[in-house]
């Protein structure tokens, strides 16, 4: 293509397609030709091109007009994400050829028509949760057969947030030890609340309204005086909320396929990986316990940055799930040598896919602080069917490895919970999770 | 290599390749175009277009092949200079062959020049819409239908010319050159007049126009 010059003043970012320029000369030398030899059947072949060269040199289009791409309003899940290019075609304009690519996807490419200012939906089918780039738009618009046509422009790529896919889980599993003055949870400690916790005599600074004057009537009359010696107070368990700490390891966002582990391949986006399911598990479980009317918070195991710190709410809950949403593996994160610190008596649930110690090794101090810790695995199912023989036999001393990982979790009580495994049909995570929910007896 | 030392085929390679699991395509980005055909559809329609005209025209199996050989380039490579290199082939078989000679088909002449100006024009519409495209792009119907009316004028005048050109063939040039210079003034001066309206409705946006940009607060730039 090249710039337009000469009698008509070139527009900026105009060009004369090279296609229609070539086809134009060559009808212009079929014409002389045809005049030379006495053959105007043969000039006649020129003709169309030359016509067709010329009207659309006149009402090409004459500036370049405006592409955009948006996003879809409302909340993006994962699954289909759906944006909109906006076509603001300025007048003679034709067509526009576009080139939509996002990543991880192949590209589609389209010829539009540009007859009047319209809206073309677009979307991408995606398991991955998150910030993404998507729908980079390169772009071409052009007048009558291609004569006059922009450069290549580029609208896009939009960041979009993926959030996860909402699961329902149905009750809290709650920490040996509950917190506050107040809360949807009945604590061992004594103050005003519904369960009754036993009955006792009188006592200054308790409230008439507690007096159980059955009870008294029963132990403290005298017949003999007639009256009554003793007023018996029935006392109640104070009640309290439970505080979660959801702590998210991003240091791993490995895929189904164990090929792409080692780098050079990326993992297919309409699968999801380790993190994607750890951004499932970690919203769900702080949707239940903000639903339970508890506090929950969030850190970063892979990440050293201020975590979030435990309250509860709807707009809490939001933060939690944009800070989700933001988290993605660093290059190379150092070491933690003492696990991050927690509110005491918290519950702490580990989402991991625990493919090295480091998870294992603070979830096990977690335990030995005294919390009560779940641990829950966020690897997918594995595809092994591209391996050759040597990581093959990598593949399962990993494997291996992972497994006596797990089970010293299990024995230094540390609940494990195998979220992307189970994820397959709802019935089961939910099971699992009622299972949790059960009161249990702590071991000291 | 193989087990005893010796190169194994490509062939052989590949069958042992095709065995084992392939990976899964990526997924596609979906484009909600209008009604749409694709785009190879159109290259094919082009080559055919190509391949009449040359089965019209050929005197002979050499031009036959010819013809066959540009028609699959035209298939594979519609962009850049390949559809004038279609149309510069035609003319200069054309002109190098008298106006009455014998073709394969026996087609007359009228005939066979009015094949041969509409399957270029036809060819060459077809490879400026699919040219840039890939085989598998979606091309909208609108978008072919939008340049159909000035293409079918232009055709007209080609059509005119050719037959002049064919009645006259022993007589004057002049009719077709008369016919040919009308339709290129008149297209000409309908172009201009065009240019010039819009060149002034965009001027007149211009000047009541104002700086709009447009925001868009998402969660990401809270």
């Amino acid at each position: 293509m090249s710039e337009r010059s000469g009698a008509r003043p070139a527009q900026t970012g105009l060009a004369t397609g090279m296609a229609a320029l070539t086809c134009a000369a060559a009808g212009a030398v079929a014409l002389v030709l045809g005049l030379l030899a006495g053959r105007p059947d043969v000039a006649a072949i020129g003709v169309p091109f030359l016509l067709t060269f010329a009207w659309g040199w006149f009402t090409g289009p004459t500036a370049p007009g405006r592409v955009a791409i948006e996003r879809a309003t409302g909340r993006l899940e994962a699954g289909t994400v759906a944006g909109t290019i906006t076509l603001q075609p300025p007048p003679g304009a034709e067509t526009i050829r576009v080139r939509v690519s996002s990543p991880g996807h192949r590209s589609t490419e389209a010829l539009l028509a540009a007859d009047r200012p319209r809206q073309v939906p677009v979307e991408v089918t995606t398991a991955r949760t998150g910030i993404s780039h998507l729908f980079r738009t390169d772009h071409v618009l052009s007048g009558f057969d291609s004569v006059t046509h922009t450069h290549v422009r580029q609208s896009g790529p939009i960041p979009v947030v993926v959030y996860p896919a909402s699961r329902e889980l149905a009750g809290l599993p709650l920490p040996p030890r509950l917190q506050g003055l107040t809360g949807p949870h009945t604590s061992r400690r004594g103050g005003d609340g519904d369960d009754v916790r036993d009955v006792h005599p009188f006592m200054p600074g308790d409230r008439l309204r507690r007096i159980d004057w059955r009870v008294t009537a029963r132990r403290s009359y005298d017949p003999r005086t007639g009256r009554l010696d003793t007023l018996y107070t029935r006392r109640t368990f104070a009640t309290a909320d439970a505080t979660v700490m959801l702590v998210v390891d991003s240091r791993d966002a490995v895929g189904p396929d164990v090929s792409t582990w080692g780098g050079g391949r990326v993992a297919a986006v309409d699968e999801a990986i380790s993190l994607d399911v750890a951004r499932e598990a970690a919203t769900a479980v702080a949707r239940a316990v903000v639903a339970a009317g508890d506090r929950v918070g969030l850190d970063d195991l892979g990440l050293r940055r201020r975590p979030v710190p435990p309250a509860g709410g709807r707009r809490h809950l939001d933060r939690i799930t944009s800070r989700l949403a933001r988290i993605a593996p660093e290059s190379f994160p150092s070491t933690r040598v003492r696990a991050p610190q927690v509110s005491a008596g918290a519950l702490v649930v580990l989402f991991s896919t625990f493919l090295d110690d480091e998870a294992a090794r603070v979830a096990q101090q977690w335990r030995a602080h005294g919390h009560r810790v779940i641990a829950v695995d966020t690897l997918p199912p594995l595809r092994t069917g591209t391996l050759d023989a040597n990581a093959l036999a990598a593949f399962r001393l990993v494997r291996l490895e992972r497994t006596l990982r797990l089970e010293r979790l299990r024995r230094a009580d540390v609940e494990v919970v195998h979220w992307a495994r189970e994820r397959g049909t709802k019935h089961d995570i939910a099971a699992t999770w009622r299972l949790l929910v059960r009161p249990r007896r702590w071991r000291r | 290599m193989t087990g005893d030392g010796t190169h194994s085929s490509a062939v052989l390679d590949w069958f042992a390749a095709a065995r084992e699991p392939r990976q899964r395509p990526d997924p596609v980005v979906q484009v909600r175009t209008r009604h749409a055909v694709p785009a190879w559809s159109l290259r094919v329609l082009a080559a055919a277009a190509l391949a009449v005209v040359g089965v019209v025209i050929a005197d002979g199996a050499a031009t036959l092949v010819i013809a066959a050989m540009l028609a699959v380039v035209v298939a594979v490579v519609p962009h850049g200079p390949v559809p004038a290199i279609g149309v510069l082939a035609v003319a200069v078989h054309q002109v190098t062959r008298p106006a009455d000679a014998e073709t394969m088909l026996g087609t007359p002449e009228i005939a066979r020049t009015a094949v041969v100006l509409a399957g270029l024009h036809l060819m060459v519409h077809l490879c400026r819409r699919a040219g840039d495209l890939g085989p598998r792009a979606a091309v909208e119907l609108t978008a072919l239908r939008a340049g159909v009316a000035p293409a079918l004028a232009a055709q007209a005048v080609a059509q005119v010319c050719g037959a002049l050109a064919v009645v006259d063939v022993d007589g004057p040039v002049w009719p077709s050159l008369v016919v040919i210079g009308v339709g290129l003034v008149v297209i000409t001066l309908t172009g201009r007049a065009l240019h010039r309206r819009e060149r002034a409705d965009l001027a007149a946006e211009r000047s009541t126009s104002r700086i709009d940009e447009t925001w868009t607060w998402s969660r990401l730039q809270d």
